[in-house]
């Protein structure tokens, strides 16, 4: 029987996210305190130990992105916070960001002692508009950190300077992407920035920013504090804990946070309680909308980076979309081409056009007119989504389409003539 | 605050002029507000939208390109440039609520508003449409009512909110 860990969310119902004080009390604050007293170096050694990877979905080394923000020395800095979580059936930020705020803030300045500038950072938390009942709870947490000296001008003595802002998105999946979480945070149109030049050199307000994902942020203290008990968790190459969020045809759905190389299978019907119909499991969607489709016979893999990888799939920002055997896969299709279609900014050809012809592939599958030829376009699309699209979406869009063909070939090919 | 001297907007529209003025004033003319302030003046119009006027007024008060406030106006999904219903209805069609037969909800409110999804009633009362997926995928499936999230929805359930802002509608 699994059992989800309780680090990350050590916080969570247990101590009040609206007082710093019981934050404090519950040992908030203390890896900023002990993070004062190291070098930055020090610091970066740490995430380099348990191989932190950004949990955003791109799972970059946070000790890389933080070495490249120390390798470049500016007065003033950028240190974002990407809330922008519209990875469908993705909601553990969203636990975060209600139930730990503060030690959100604690990674964030952690991160500005860091990579931050000298002389002045600019940090903002980009909390997506759906959740603007969070927004006031943010700022909240801000003011009372800022009353007790950790945000502000000389925290604790080291000479670092923020000022930190919640700044609210207006209803855009893309401006998840980092660039274009910049260009949305600096009031236009969220559609990416090329790159070069990355973040690290020109990001918010052309300064450099380091940004980083929500739990990314909320990890960090807990680690430079005591790093023991996360580093017992795990496998031998991804360490630690991972927040999951669990949907779809399971009796418990949520936020969890479970030790890395736990399988799907205890999962959904340990952790999650099973499915809530009496319908056996036909497939589960990993890494949110842009994660691939898994049929029953893949539940055993791991979730751990090494575990996915072997069958192809990526851990993504830990999503679980569970669905039994009622639900056909072209009205997942369905959902996911809408999807795309409509959050594609587009800035890039493959991208804008490609989603418009795959809605217009799978209103013809639902209409019983797709042919064998459109079975063939279809592929030809996805291919040169994946191959040429300018930003993430429209590169990784393609995985569930692809994985789904794979899995489910006789299912898919019924709906072609 | 500044303001230009002579402008033909404030003429024409001084009362959708000023709010947009008090909203620009309430968190300073920056260009990174620019997608808080129209939020702000679009959550104080009638038909909860960005109007054409109302961009104009925010581009002369804010000193941006109108064309530019347009592109952000048209952007972003939770900005409308269309006037709404007194109600917002948006239903999830996230993956969880399509696992959890959103398209039974999508029914049964059908049903109950009397329109289709995409629409607004005729008394300008609600307004339904799909949005993309909100977060709230562990109360699938969900929808959002102005804002404010109604999930494990079902015939009763809905029937008993639709009911609920029927009355509100009146006594207003």
């Amino acid at each position: 029987m699994s059992k989800p860990a309780s680090i990350i969310s050590k916080n969570f119902y247990k101590v009040n996210p609206d007082s710093i004080n019981d934050y404090i009390a519950a040992g908030g604050f203390e890896g900023l305190k002990k993070a004062a007293s190291m070098k930055p170096e020090e610091i970066i050694d740490i995430l380099d130990r348990s191989d932190l990877q950004g949990r955003g979905g791109a799972a970059f080394s946070v000790a890389k992105k933080w070495t490249h923000a120390l390798r470049v020395p500016a007065p003033v800095k950028g240190i974002m916070c990407n809330a922008d979580e519209g990875e469908p059936g993705t909601f553990k930020d969203r636990a975060l960001l209600k139930l730990n705020p503060f030690g959100v803030i604690e990674g964030m300045v952690i991160g500005a002692y860091v990579g931050g500038g000298s002389e002045m950072n600019y940090a903002r938390i980009y909390i997506r508009e759906e959740y603007t009942y969070l927004h006031e709870r943010m700022r909240n947490a801000i003011k009372q950190a800022e009353e007790k000296g950790f945000l502000g001008k000389d925290i604790l003595g080291t000479g670092l300077n923020i000022e930190m802002k919640v700044v609210s998105g207006a209803g855009a999946y893309v401006c998840g992407e980092s660039s274009a979480l910049l260009e949305s945070t600096e009031g236009k149109a969220g559609r990416p920035r090329i790159k070069p030049p990355r973040l690290n050199n020109v990001g918010l307000y052309n300064l450099p920013t380091l940004l980083n994902n929500v739990e990314s942020y909320s990890i960090v203290p807990i680690l430079v504090r005591d790093d023991s008990e996360y580093r017992s968790y795990g496998t031998e190459k991804s360490i630690g804990t991972k927040m999951i969020s669990v949907s779809g045809k399971v009796k418990r759905p949520g936020v969890y946070e479970i030790p890395f190389g736990t399988t799907i299978r205890e999962v959904v019907y340990d952790i999650a309680g099973g499915l809530s119909s009496r319908l056996p499991l036909k497939f589960v969607q990993i890494g949110g909308a842009s994660g691939a489709i898994l049929p029953a016979s893949h539940l055993d893999t791991p979730i751990s980076y090494e575990g996915l990888t072997e069958i192809g799939v990526a851990v993504g920002s830990g999503a679980i979309v569970v669905a039994d055997e009622s639900s056909s896969l072209l009205d997942y299709f369905d959902s996911l081409a809408h999807f795309f279609a409509e959050e594609s900014c587009g800035k890039c050809t493959p991208c804008r056009e490609g989603n418009r012809q795959l809605v217009r592939i799978v209103e013809l599958m639902k209409s019983g007119n797709a042919t064998s030829a459109d079975f063939q376009r279809l592929s030809s699309i996805l291919k040169h989504m994946k191959g040429s699209s300018f930003c993430g979406l429209g590169k990784t869009e393609p995985a569930p389409f692809i994985s789904a063909i794979k899995h489910f070939e006789d299912e898919i090919q019924g709906y072609f003539k | 605050m500044l303001k230009p001297l002579k402008s033909n907007t404030e003429e024409k529209y001084p009362k959708l002029y000023n709010k947009v003025l008090d909203a620009v004033g309430k968190v300073g003319n920056r260009r990174d507000n620019l997608i808080a302030i129209l939020l702000d003046v679009q959550s104080v119009s009638p038909g909860n939208y960005i109007s054409k006027e109302a961009m104009l007024a925010v581009s002369e008060i804010m000193g941006i390109p109108a064309q530019e406030v347009y592109e952000v106006a048209t952007f972003y999904h939770a900005i409308s440039t269309k006037p709404r219903g007194r109600f917002l209805i948006q239903l999830c069609r996230g993956t969880s609520c399509t696992v959890n037969n959103s398209v039974n909800v999508k029914d049964s409110l059908e049903a109950e508003l009397g329109i289709k999804i995409g629409s607004t009633t005729s008394d300008g009362i609600f307004t339904f449409e799909y949005t993309p997926c909100f977060g709230a995928c562990d109360v699938s499936p969900a929808m959002r009512l102005n804002g404010r999230i109604m999930g494990n929805l079902t015939q009763e359930k809905i029937r008993h909110i639709i009911c609920k802002c029927r009355e509100a509608a009146e006594n207003e």
